[in-house]
């Protein structure tokens, strides 16, 4: 007897249901880049870093063209006066086209640039991120010997080191950094080999200490701050070969002076590769490579991400060579790139792993884990 | 007051304007129902009897005097008061049926309760419905039944909700001899089953052979009958 | 379940027809409303629904006041400390057959694109070919093309090929238009080094206002929401009271039915409120049904109005793009607040409007039994006439008291309130004459038993004859208005033939090389700019005989040309002498590359070609100081018009082709017809709507004069006679609607030529009166009138007069 209503009620839903649905509006999804992609296979018509190579300088500061992709990568540690921790990251990505544009046009860009600022509070355990594109054209983004740019971020080279502004609405940073050491060519004297094939390489070349000095805005207050940075250049074409997963990369300043970069390459089994290698620099900015069978890294802690990947954030690493037994941990934990890409970047603790006490601070990049 | 006065005229004149004449229907009329008393007016067409009927139902207004219902003074009420007094303590009764078309016999019974928002006097309905031989019809809809049938629907809900005063008018003028035979009886029975105050109005001799009084309505006054 | 709501529902079931006729009479009111509404809102956003997509809401616009702005701008503000999310947009119109398309050239790199989807690897189909664009899904199923095949396209002046490369889902904003790069679209439009403009977030407004160079300006989105509105506030408040009187036809119906329904039970109304039932209860009831019949007609009118919508914005899509080089999205957006407040309208005006039925049945004396008693009239003949001459008065007053439009349309509609209060009446009074005429005849009986029924009647006269009259005044309009246009062409094009080119330009060279050519006597040319301000100017080269091509309105001819030939004066069109209140010698600014300019104006001509206004300026001096020596056209007077050019045109070093006057001719007529589809479609819309309320009426007739009828049956009266006895009726009353009709149309037609246009769009047009609007009225009406009578007639038929006349 009251079917009539329940018809009723039930035709008044449905031109509701129907006009809200006419009323929606759709967010669309930001599609993310697989670094793989772009590292892996290139195009022919790309330089591949076959062997050594004589680097000069200040030329090779500036891009390498030639070559597919190749980034300018800067992190550090800070403390201001009142011993609030600081972490920052800057890195200027260069992705060359495929094919560069061929149209009569000043926009006609030969590569993709795409630049990432981050900076972690210990603090207040935030972890600001920015990310930045281009077109190489117009002047919009390059890298000369001099100055690396995307817009307005900006690091110009100085006499003794480089300086680096960014701004980007929450935050924003201003650097002096000052190179204490001689550079470190990673691998054969720069040729950093990442697996079997002839041009599964790069050219890899470090800034293992940068003492800086400068200011740091979070939201509207400025704050003065102190510590070493570390700057990562590299490039190649075809570089990884398709058989890795990812890499997990630590660069860590030791309060003895001593400067320790290791990367461990992985397989898609979680393997390290026997292609994984790393540096030791001595407080006198003498510098060793070490192979994969000089050190270990292994992890120790997971942490699981809000979208249920797992990463892991503390790690035991030993270089038996150098009598170091180490043990990371992060300042705090979510320090996760949630952009175009999706990756770990973060500051971290140096533990003594048989003392406990702290002994130094560096950076850990963890990739290949949200795919 | 006498608390036994159930309705009670006092003066009550009612006229009418037609044109520029003044038609006088009522000319200061005295009236007095008791409880339980059954009380026939009869009169020729057009004497004022549905006047007076609308008068005590509150439906109309006199043009004097005093008109008092259960011991209220019906002047001194507003429209909505004069609704509520008529839904609960009057159970009216027309020539013409009347009962709602779209609601069964069932809900036409029942409205004066919902109206009144009383509860059911236990057994009641089937009482009313069994007196009046109504019960096999309860779920239909007035336009299925016999004027016969619709008439006696309307007496159990004039009575359903036990009001003060019954009032009828014709109660079996639409109906054929034969028919308004029986439900005069069936009226008669249940009046007298539940010993209801009536006022009926008719010109019918055997309809008002159910009351124990009657009077005649004749040039606007009351004159008891011969 | 309550008794009264058992009541009212039981009863409305038994009228099923009634009821649906109240829905669909509500329904399709609302259903106008919210069409042409939603259609609304695409003309004025359409412009910012494509910015809101690529840079977010309420963006602003950086634009360089000579309309284009130097890519070095961008990549200077883009570089500098601070700079805030800036992209680079170049604009061009484009055709694909004849879909009007946009082009959106960004670069999608920049920041922001994100919200396109175009970030980061979405980027790569665009920058890795030369010739790949991105539409959205709509766009790729309205103009059927798909990914794999070319798309054709005509931008520039030009033919292009271009390929689909990556389709988005779900971005109504950018419907109709081409999302290139920017380098592949500079190569593409020969705009090297161009942008057309630089999208910024609302946030950048203050970064903007230190850093801007003097030369830019920035534009709010207000701003260019103000300009879209300002283009198409004439088109719109056309469509806008359209769809207000249909939705007062819509309301004619609900009250028709309501009123039925309230006749209908009148005597249980007494009944209810002898058994003890308060007026309270009895509102509560009776407002309970016109809430619910209103609230879901309102309902399905908003549903079937957005479907609606993108039926009309199909009507409009190329006119808008032609007449007012707007891109409109290819479907409406609608918005729950507007939904909600279409809603609220039809429900409070639905209640409003039976207010008055409510009211007589409040009325209704408790044991009030009489059966077939009307409702009271509710309204004396002499309050009719005196409400109306009042409404007359104000609507007069209203109509000439401001220069503004609103005041022309809230004018027009007091007098078609005026209409609708003496319809009735004047209705009556001519069935009145047609009985007196005939009356031993049927049908002059028939249409006397209509007179009885007068206020059942009134709603649905007054409807139908206000919607004949209104489709009627239209048409005349329009019609007189399309006779204005073609003589405005027919004088305008002087020349034999028009040259234009597809590929190439039009440069000194070339007018040179034609000049030469032996058949032509003489060369005018003619070169469009739009200039900062959003006005227009055209560079006029015109000899001797182009000059009679112009219909002065104001100003004297001889010296106005010797001032403009001479570089002292500019002419200027009608509309924009409108607007901006010029007169002969008022100064005209307007900047070039070299700065502002100042120049008198010198004469006024009649142009029907842009309601924003043109300026029409000497082409040398154009050239001079704009330093622009393009042509769009030239125009050929040739000493023998047939002779044969094709030969010459081929050895031209362009594309170039010829339009002869005719064809010229027949485009703008075309053009001009394209434009006022939308106004035949809703003026159908209103007399479909119409016709239902005088069905509903008719139908409630039948039902309540069911007892009369089934008298005429009993007395003999064959059903066959009844039929024709009803279809009289029904055809005498849309007769008589038509009739009605004939002054109101002629009222309107003169209303909207000579107010309503010159406010709206800025020019006059010479009032004509085409009769065959009339003619084409008359028999329609009456085929409706009789189609409509069928279905009331067949049910009256059907029923059994026996029962009827026993009952009572």
């Amino acid at each position: 007897m009251r079917l009539d209503l329940v018809l009723f009620g039930l035709a008044v839903a449905a031109l509701v249901a129907w006009l809200s649905w006419q009323t929606r509006t759709v967010e669309p999804e930001i599609g993310t880049i697989g670094l793989a992609e772009v590292l892996g296979d290139a195009p022919e018509h790309f330089r591949r870093v076959t062997g050594p190579e004589p680097l000069s300088f200040p030329n090779d500061h500036g891009s390498h063209p030639d070559y597919r992709s190749e980034w300018w990568y800067f992190t550090g540690n800070f403390e201001t006066g009142a011993g609030q921790r600081l972490g920052f990251q800057f890195t200027l990505f260069r992705f060359a086209l495929n094919q560069p544009q061929s149209a009569r046009s000043d926009w006609s860009a030969d590569a993709l640039w795409m630049a990432h600022l981050a900076l972690s509070d210990g603090r207040s355990q935030r972890f600001f991120q920015s990310e930045r594109f281009a077109r190489g054209a117009l002047g919009l983004a390059g890298a000369t010997p001099s100055r690396w740019w995307l817009r307005d971020w900006v690091v110009t080279a100085t006499e003794q080191g480089w300086q680096l502004n960014a701004e980007a609405g929450e935050f924003a940073l201003d650097l002096d950094m000052v190179q204490t050491r001689p550079l470190v060519f990673q691998g054969d004297a720069g040729y950093s080999r990442k697996g079997p094939e002839p041009g599964n390489a790069s050219r890899y070349y470090s800034a293992t200490r940068l003492e800086t000095r400068g200011r740091i805005r979070i939201d509207d207050q400025w704050l003065d701050v102190e510590g070493l940075a570390w700057l990562d250049r590299e490039w190649g074409s075809n570089q990884l070969s398709d058989t890795l997963a990812g890499w997990d990369w630590f660069a860590l300043h030791l309060d003895d002076g001593r400067d320790l970069m290791v990367y461990r390459l992985r397989n898609h089994e979680g393997e390290a590769s026997p292609w994984s290698a790393g540096a030791l620099v001595d407080s006198d900015g003498g510098s060793r490579t070490l192979r994969y069978a000089d050190f270990s890294a292994q992890p120790l802690d997971w942490w699981r991400d809000p979208e249920g990947h797992r990463w892991p954030l503390a790690w035991r690493i030993s270089v038996p060579g150098a009598d170091l037994d180490l043990t990371t941990r992060p300042v705090f934990e979510d320090q996760l790139w949630r952009r175009s890409v999706r990756y770990w970047e973060g500051m971290i603790d140096v533990i003594d792993s048989a003392t406990g006490a702290v002994i130094g601070r560096g950076y850990t990049e963890l990739s290949g884990y949200a795919e | 007051m006498a608390s036994d006065h159930v309705l009670e005229l006092i003066d009550v004149s009612r006229r009418f304007r037609v044109g520029a004449e003044t038609i006088t229907i009522l000319d200061r009329l005295q009236f007095v129902l008791s409880k339980n008393e059954r009380v026939a007016i009869m009169g020729a067409s057009g004497c004022g009897k549905t006047t007076l009927l609308h008068l005590v139902a509150g439906m109309d207004s006199p043009s004097s005097g005093q008109i008092r219902l259960a011991d209220v003074d019906l002047g001194k009420l507003g429209e909505p008061a004069l609704t509520r007094l008529r839904a609960r303590h009057i159970g009216l009764i027309f020539q013409d049926f009347n009962l709602i078309d779209s609601l069964t016999v069932a809900e036409n019974i029942t409205l004066p309760l919902w109206l009144n928002r009383l509860p059911e006097a236990p057994g009641l309905l089937g009482e009313l419905t069994e007196t009046l031989a109504i019960s096999p019809l309860l779920d239909r809809l007035p336009a299925a039944l016999s004027g016969g049938e619709k008439q006696r629907v309307a007496i159990a809900r004039a009575l359903i909700h036990e009001p003060e005063l019954i009032l009828a008018d014709e109660p079996t003028g639409s109906l054929d001899e034969a028919t308004a035979g029986r439900v005069l009886d069936l009226f008669d029975q249940v009046i007298r089953q539940r010993n209801s105050t009536l006022l009926l109005v008719t010109h019918n001799r055997e309809a008002a052979a159910l009351c124990d009084k009657r009077m005649v309505l004749r040039n606007g006054a009351l004159q008891p009958a011969e | 379940m309550n008794p009264l709501l058992q009541f009212s529902r039981r009863f409305l079931y038994r009228h099923p027809g009634q009821l649906a006729l109240a829905l669909v009479g509500i329904a399709a009111g609302v259903a106008v409303v919210t069409g042409v509404a939603l259609l609304r809102d695409v003309l004025v956003q359409s412009l910012d629904l494509a910015a809101d997509a690529i840079t977010g809401q309420d963006s602003l616009r950086i634009e360089h006041p000579a309309g284009s702005l130097s890519e070095s701008i961008y990549v200077d503000l883009a570089t500098r400390a601070g700079s805030p999310d800036l992209i680079p947009v170049l604009r061009a119109r484009a055709r694909h057959g004849n879909e009007n398309l946009e082009i959106l050239a960004i670069d999608p790199l920049a920041p922001r694109t994100g919200p396109m989807g175009l970030s980061g690897p979405a980027t790569a189909p665009l920058m890795g070919t030369t010739d790949g664009v991105i539409m959205s899904q709509g766009t790729l199923d309205r103009l059927k093309v798909d990914t794999e095949t070319p798309l054709r396209v005509r931008a520039a002046g030009r033919s292009a090929s271009l390929q689909v490369v990556a389709v988005l889902a779900d971005r109504p904003g950018l419907d109709q238009r081409l999302i290139m790069d920017l380098a592949n679209a500079q190569e593409l439009l020969d705009r090297q080094g161009e942008l057309s403009w630089i999208e910024a977030p609302a946030e950048a407004r203050d970064w903007l206002a230190r850093n801007l160079p003097d030369e830019l300006r920035l534009v709010s989105a207000d701003q260019r929401r103000d300009s879209a509105a300002r283009l198409t506030a004439g088109m719109r408040s056309n469509l806008t009271a359209m769809s207000l009187l249909a939705f007062a036809v819509g309301l004619f119906v609900v009250h028709a039915v309501l009123a039925f329904l309230l006749v209908q039970r009148r005597r249980q109304i007494g009944m209810l409120r002898a058994i003890g039932v308060t007026p309270g209860q009895l509102r509560a009831v009776l407002a309970g049904e016109a809430l619910v019949l209103t609230g879901f007609g309102a309902l399905l009118g908003l549903a079937l109005g957005t479907v609606l919508a993108d039926a009309l914005l199909d009507l409009v899509r190329s006119p808008v793009a032609e007449v007012y080089g707007m891109v409109t999205a290819g479907t409406v957006r609608p918005s729950a607040s507007l939904y909600l407040a279409i809603w609220l309208m039809a429900v409070v005006l639905g209640l409003a409007s039976v207010t008055g039925i409510l009211r007589s049945a409040m009325r209704i004396a408790p044991g009030e039994l009489s059966r077939d008693s009307q409702l009271g009239g509710t309204l004396s003949d002499r309050q009719i006439i005196l409400i109306a001459t009042a409404l007359a008065v104000i609507g007069s007053v209203t109509l000439f008291i401001g220069q503004d439009l609103p005041f022309a349309l809230a004018g027009l509609f007091l007098w078609l309130c005026v209409a609708a209060l003496l319809a009735p009446s004047a209705g009556m009074a001519l069935l009145a004459g047609w009985q007196r005429l005939r009356h031993r005849h049927l049908t002059g009986r028939a249409v006397g038993m209509l007179r009885q029924s007068r206020t059942r009647l009134a709603p649905a006269l007054a409807a139908l004859s206000l919607a004949l009259g209104l489709s009627a005044g239209m048409a005349m309009m329009v019609l007189g208005f399309r006779t204005a246009v073609d003589d405005w062409v027919e004088r305008l094009l002087r020349a034999d033939a028009y040259l234009t080119v597809s590929a190439g330009q039009i440069d000194d060279e070339l007018v040179g090389a034609v000049q030469s050519w032996p058949e032509v006597i003489s060369v005018s040319s003619a070169r469009q700019r739009e200039l900062p301000d959003g006005n227009r100017l055209v560079a006029f080269d015109l000899p001797a005989p182009a000059w009679a091509g112009f219909e002065w309105l104001a100003g004297n001819p001889d010296t106005a040309r010797d001032a403009f030939l001479a570089g002292q004066g500019l002419l200027i069109t009608e509309p924009l002498a409108r607007r901006k209140q010029l007169d002969i010698g008022a100064i005209l600014d307007f900047m070039t590359p070299q700065g502002e300019q100042q120049l008198p104006v010198v004469a006024v001509y009649r142009d029907y070609g842009s309601d924003r206004g043109v300026i029409a300026i000497d082409g040398s001096l154009y050239r001079q100081l704009f330093g622009d020596e393009r042509r769009d056209s030239l125009g050929l007077y040739l000493g023998d018009p047939s002779a044969p050019l094709q030969e010459r045109l081929d050895a031209l070093p362009v594309d170039a082709t010829l339009t002869t006057r005719e064809q010229v001719r027949a485009q703008t007529l075309a053009i001009f017809d394209r434009t006022f589809r939308i106004s035949w479609a809703l003026a159908l819309l209103v007399g479909l709507i119409a016709l239902v309320a005088l069905v509903s009426a008719l139908l409630a007739l039948g039902l309540e004069r069911g007892r009369d009828y089934a008298t005429l049956r009993a007395l003999g009266l064959t059903r066959a006679g009844l039929l024709a006895w009803v279809i009289t009726q029904t055809t005498a009353l849309a007769a008589a609607a038509a009739i009605l009709a004939i002054p109101i149309s002629l009222g309107i037609h003169t209303t909207l030529s000579l107010v309503i246009q010159p406010r709206a769009f800025g020019w006059t047009v010479p009032l004509t009166v085409p009769l065959t609007p009339w003619l084409a009225m008359l028999p329609m009406a009456l085929a409706a009138g009789a189609l409509a009578g069928l279905y009331p007639a067949w049910a009256i038929t059907r029923q059994d007069p026996a029962p009827l006349l026993r009952s009572r």
